[in-house]
């Protein structure tokens, strides 16, 4: 056979050769164990486990929160003890596991869960030097009544927090505005408070310039926030109804954090954009960031600094 | 009183240095201190008589008959000359030129004797251009021979060449891919212009002459660069009739791509923006329609297309992976043709002619798709079955033309300009009724994107071996989307409400640019290339103006991500050195300086290339290239979609850089096969990622956005790979077979842990096989298959829930695993052509008749979210995009 037939006809037998092929979704990874801890100096380790389920079933039934799983915890690389299970309490919607050492500035923790057949969980960090939050100044401050509602009230404020970030290396803070409003209501001729908090924002920003951008949460309507490497400039409002609320102290809370967590907490807000965001078909997921090997979560340390401001 | 010497000593050279000084500083002393003669001792006559001697004995003998000393180097003459004279009463000026006449020796006479010295060999130009004998339009890397020596040279990208030889007759011949060679006695005795007029080779259409590569007529760019055979493309398979010149690369090692050419091209492993896509040397920024289908450039205005991806020439700068090199047709100036064509996809049209004739020419062709009315049709119905009226749309086109003038044999002036764009359409109203109530909801979206393109060019050929383009060019890129949103309800005035919406988002791009480029070629062993370029880059990011009768006046707003001007001015000095007739160098250095918000980048880029053919079929290569770029594509999804955003280098945004090694050999097997491979390894530095989960959305994140230098991380890259290309170049069956194994990756400090990843389209294996039958005079049979590992992305069946610090559970997310952790399944498909032609008195006719996937291999495009309600599961289902698709396209030439 001449060779130019022997050529053709190899191109022509390929058709032969091709075939279909599915997605194979048995391939994807299993169900794996997810972890959090966040621990700060002085204060005891807790953890919360439980275990992924499959997709389309958002539904907190199928999530298990394993009790006799072993987490050990070391301590610059020596085995202290294992974190003891606590079961569901009143304050806590899910069950933990607690260890009762305290954590120290400084020192290098590491942790190994394992249960049942999943894949053993490590982690390890540390917890950062603390922030220096120096005291705020308030800019602006204005309180407005709705006319069509005598009761509901506006307060409308801009804070500045000066900040001694260092210039030489890249750190990440974690700031937290939260709002301390304060429900009451009458029963006979008592007066019943239920104190709680709401958090106006919770910010990630990453010196130098933090990056500083809105977040869909309530309360929070519009600020232009600037900032700068001396200071963050916190502008805000929120609204109440004096009929059966009364505002409390507004906390700010610093917290010097991790590169594991800032980035976790960071891509974790993005999935929900992502999420959100249902036309850009062809957009690369949002892979959530974690230091948990094996598994899924965050494992971190950090140190806060907090300023209560009363109105 | 006579002095008689002969000096007879050997140049050799292994005589020590000192020893000739001194040899020559006695010489020197002889020569003064001898008697001085006056030029009539040469007229002295005298009887002379030699019998086949050598050359030098002749000399010996007649300094003895004429008692003149005679001085000279034996290695002046071939050994194997004889002389046999004989005179009588002949002088001595007469015999010397009558012994030396058949040598490359002259004589001198000085200070009373004779030197013989070597000829001054004179050396002239043969220049001019190589033309299309039909259509009078420039041949782009025609070959230069001279037949005898081997020495030759290849005409630029305007048709020009010059081959300086020695002052002598030669027989040179020119040849060029699918034209009769074409030999030419050349009597070179001065500086002589040519001009050479190549027949197409009508007799074997569509069969491919190779164009010789070998070594040193190949020149460095030559042989650096694949050349796509236009006739091979125009009767091998297409997506939907239409021949395409980017989709062609992909057929060729190391060019990848997403789904059925979706997402560009990835050369090497590099990104999509990193291809300099030229058109007649103007960067394109989105060279493609529909997303990747199709190119900008229509095949029938293609003159020529060449392609680096390993061994860049220095004159190429500004990407870091490959250069595509697209010449468009000049136009016919001599006789008036007219083109036209309709296919599955587009129809076209095409007309040039002379202005002037000989002189001056035009060119003009428009193409449009014209599916939309189809398309418009299909979903209007569809929307009509659902209650709603309103359709979507989606065409593209283009119209480019050009004009030249040949103002004198050495100035020649090119004007043109392109035009071209997509446009999609979606519009849905419906109306709703209640009782009293009337719900009115009217939904519009149109996006517009495309390129313009304007270019002056001026040729000029300083002197025979000095030639400078003058080129002045304006382009643009424009992107602009317009959203328009209405919704009210009428009939009862206490619910009664209005609301209206309308989105402006634009983007753009322009660049105004000024270059200059010199060929300076001093001899057949040197081609000089230099030039200056220097363009203004002005970036509008984007821009949005929303308009709203909303209760909140607020939500009228207007605002722009920052403009950003730039500079950006390269230097570029490139030599190709026959340093061996099997040993070609090609050597330079790019150098740039890009100005952009206070901080200025400067950066050399160098380049070299060395060809080693040490027998006929065999050809071996080494490169190093050195690459910058200072251009970033902002995108999400590597989809190509044209909300992609370009962005400069910035202060804070470094550029991208490229270290690139290639070695490969090519070996000639026989006549009509070649095998060539080639290994690389591609270092990439300064990749630019969005930080993991940063997004860019128009409309809605258009303020955000503005901090897009926040939102990004910079991280490296590296692929390397081995390509093979076996080529079957000649006979009625034509083709090849390519394979390449290659593996590319990512690093980025904050992505993936900061551990390597796959790249997206990291394809391990791809696989090619192509080949085209002449069945008969006028029929063609065509068939090619395409396989290659899928991409990749991420799955996951996995969600799960954050528990806060307190113990809350905040939200449940998606576990996608590692970046890049799943791999699609493999692209394949196989494609089939047949091409008829017939020349009639009017003309000529041809008809493709084809089939694209030809067994429906779904190949997927995307992988979306599938909610199934019945069991309230969510999976995930698979688009593809091309399925089986026959097509045709009949194309009638006058």
């Amino acid at each position: 056979m001449k060779i130019k037939y022997l050529f053709f006809s190899l191109v022509l037998a390929l058709l032969f050769f091709a075939c279909e092929e599915d997605i194979q979704l048995d391939s994807l990874e299993n169900k794996k164990l997810v972890l959090f801890a966040n621990f700060q100096p002085d204060s005891l380790f807790k953890l919360s486990l439980s275990t992924s389920i499959p997709i389309g079933s958002a539904d907190s039934l199928l999530v298990q929160y394993p009790s006799d799983a072993r987490i050990q915890l070391f301590k610059d690389g020596e085995y202290l003890s294992d974190f003891e299970f606590v079961p569901f309490t009143r304050d806590q919607v899910r069950p933990f596991y607690t260890h009762e050492h305290r954590a120290e500035a400084g020192a290098i923790y590491s942790i190994k869960a394992q249960y049942q057949n999943y894949p053993m969980l490590s982690a390890s960090s540390t917890i950062p030097t603390p922030p220096q939050l120096q005291a705020m100044k308030v800019l602006e401050w204005e309180e407005l009544n709705d006319n069509t509602n005598p009761d509901l009230y506006f307060y409308f404020g801009k804070v500045k927090l000066p900040l001694d970030l260092p210039s030489a290396t890249t750190t990440y803070y974690h700031l937290l505005v939260k709002q301390q409003i304060i429900r009451y209501n009458v029963v006979g001729s008592d007066t019943v408070k239920n104190s709680r908090i709401v958090n106006l924002f919770s910010r990630l920003p990453k010196v130098q310039r933090p990056n500083l951008q809105l977040e869909p949460g309530h309360l929070l309507e519009s600020s232009e926030i600037a900032a700068d490497n001396s200071a963050i400039e916190v502008d805000f409002n929120f609204g109440i109804d004096r009929s059966f609320e009364l505002k409390g102290p507004i906390y700010f809370e610093l917290r010097h954090v991790t590169k594991d967590y800032y980035l976790f907490h960071k891509s974790r807000e993005e999935q929900d954009l992502a999420n959100s965001q249902q036309s850009i078909l062809y957009n690369d997921p949002v892979l959530i960031h974690n230091n948990i090997e094996g598994g899924i979560g965050l494992f971190s340390g950090y140190q806060a600094s907090t300023k209560r401001l009363t109105w | 009183m006579t002095f008689r010497l002969v000096l007879y000593f050997k140049l050799v050279k292994n005589i020590p240095f000192r020893l000739l000084i001194k040899s020559g500083l006695c010489l020197l002393f002889l020569l003064f201190s001898s008697t001085i003669f006056s030029q009539k001792a040469l007229k002295t006559k005298i009887d002379f008589a030699v019998k086949d001697q050598s050359v030098a004995a002749a000399l010996w003998q007649l300094s003895e008959a004429s008692s003149v000393p005679i001085s000279f180097s034996d290695n002046l003459f071939d050994p194997k000359l004889r002389a046999s004279h004989s005179f009588t009463d002949t002088p001595i000026k007469t015999i010397l030129e009558s012994i030396l006449a058949p040598t490359s020796a002259r004589f001198v006479y000085t200070n009373g004797q004779v030197l013989i010295v070597k000829k001054t060999i004179r050396r002239f130009t043969l220049s001019g251009y190589v033309e299309d004998a039909e259509t009078g339009e420039r041949l782009i890397g025609a070959n230069v021979l001279d037949l005898q020596s081997q020495r030759g040279t290849s005409s630029n990208e305007y048709g020009f060449f010059s081959l300086s030889l020695p002052a002598e007759k030669y027989q040179i011949q020119f040849s060029y891919l699918g034209y009769r060679s074409h030999t030419q006695p050349v009597d070179l005795t001065q500086n002589q212009p040519i001009k050479i007029s190549l027949q197409p080779n009508l007799t074997l259409e569509a069969i491919i002459v190779r164009a010789t590569d070998d070594l040193p007529s190949g020149g460095a760019s030559k042989v650096a660069s694949e050349e796509l055979p236009l006739e091979q493309m125009d009767v091998l398979p297409t997506l939907g009739g239409e021949v395409d010149v980017l989709r062609s690369l992909q057929q060729l090692p190391g060019v990848q791509s997403g789904t059925d050419g979706i997402g560009g091209l990835h050369v090497r492993g590099g990104n999509s923006d990193q291809n300099l896509i030229l058109f007649d040397g103007v960067p394109v920024y989105n060279p493609y329609h529909s997303l990747g289908l199709y190119s900008i450039f229509d095949f029938d205005m293609v003159h020529k297309v060449r392609y680096f991806r390993g061994q860049f020439p220095a004159r190429f700068g500004g990407r870091v992976s490959s250069v595509v090199d697209v010449r468009t047709r000049q136009g016919n100036n001599r006789n008036y043709e007219a083109r036209a064509s309709i296919g599955l996809i587009a129809s076209k049209i095409a007309v040039e002619g002379p202005l002037s004739k000989n002189k001056s020419a035009f060119y003009l062709s428009a193409r449009r798709s014209h599916l939309d009315p189809f398309i418009k049709s299909y979903t209007k119905k569809e929307r009509s079955q659902a209650g709603e009226t309103g359709f979507a749309n989606y065409s593209f086109g283009e119209i480019i033309a050009k004009v030249d003038y040949a103002t004198s044999s050495k100035n020649h002036l090119y004007l043109s300009f392109y035009k071209g764009g997509d446009l999609y359409q979606n519009e849905n109203r419906f109306t709703e009724r209640a009782g009293p109530l009337q719900r009115v909801y009217e939904d519009e979206q149109q996006l517009q994107w495309g390129n313009t393109l304007s270019v002056l060019r001026w040729n000029h050929q300083f002197n025979e071996k000095v030639f400078a383009n003058f080129t002045g060019t304006f382009s643009t890129f424009n992107f602009q989307s317009n959203d328009r949103f209405q919704d009210s309800l009428s009939g009862n005035d206490a619910n009664a409400y209005s609301y209206f919406q309308r989105d402006i988002y634009q983007s753009k791009i322009e660049d105004l640019s000024a270059k200059i480029d010199l060929d300076v070629v001093p001899n057949p062993q040197h081609y000089l290339r230099m030039g200056f370029h220097l363009t203004r880059h002005f970036f509008q990011p984007g821009a949005i103006t929303t308009q709203s009768d909303d209760f909140f006046p607020g939500n009228n707003l207007s605002d722009s991500l920052k403009n950003i001007n730039a500079i950006e001015a390269s230097v570029y000095l490139e030599e190709e050195w026959v340093i061996h007739p099997r040993l070609l160098l090609n050597a330079g250095v790019y150098t740039s300086l890009f100005s952009v918000q206070q901080k200025k980048y400067l950066l050399a880029e160098p380049r070299l290339a060395l060809y080693w053919q040490p027998a006929k079929a065999w050809r071996f290569h080494f490169s190093f290239s050195r690459m910058n770029q200072y251009l970033h594509l902002l995108t999400r999804s590597g989809a190509g979609f044209p909300t992609d955003l370009w962005v400069p280098s910035t202060a804070k945004v470094a550029p991208q850089q490229a270290l690139i090694f290639d070695l490969g050999a090519k070996w000639q097997l026989g006549e009509q096969w070649s095998l060539a491979s080639s290994a690389y390894h591609k270092e990439m530095r300064q990749l630019i990622s969005y930080s993991e989960g940063a997004n860019f959305n128009i409309n809605s994140d258009i303020i955000s956005a503005n901090n897009w230098e926040e939102k990004i991380i910079t991280g490296q890259g590296r692929s390397r790979g081995i390509e093979c290309l076996l080529k079957k170049e000649k006979g009625t069956v034509q083709g090849w077979l390519s394979y390449t194994l290659s593996e590319t990756n990512r690093q980025f400090d904050d992505l993936n842990k900061g551990i390597p990843f796959p790249f997206r389209f990291d394809h391990r294996h791809v696989f090619n096989a192509v080949a085209a039958w002449q069945i008969a005079p006028k029929w063609q049979f065509s068939s090619s298959w395409t396989y290659s590992t899928g991409s990749r992305t991420n799955l996951t069946l996995n969600e799960w829930e954050y528990i806060d610090q307190n113990g809350n559970p905040i939200s449940f997310y998606y576990d996608f695993g590692d970046k890049n952790s799943f791999q699609l399944p493999a692209y394949h498909r196989l494609d089939w052509n047949f091409h008829y032609q017939k020349q009639k008195n009017w003309g000529s006719w041809s008809l493709h008749l084809g089939v694209y996937n030809t067994y429906n291999r779904r190949n997927i495009y995307y992988i979306k979210t599938d909610y199934n309600p019945l069991t309230d599961q969510l999976g995930y289902k698979s688009v593809s995009i091309v399925p089986i698709l026959p097509y045709f396209r009949l194309t009638i030439q006058l």
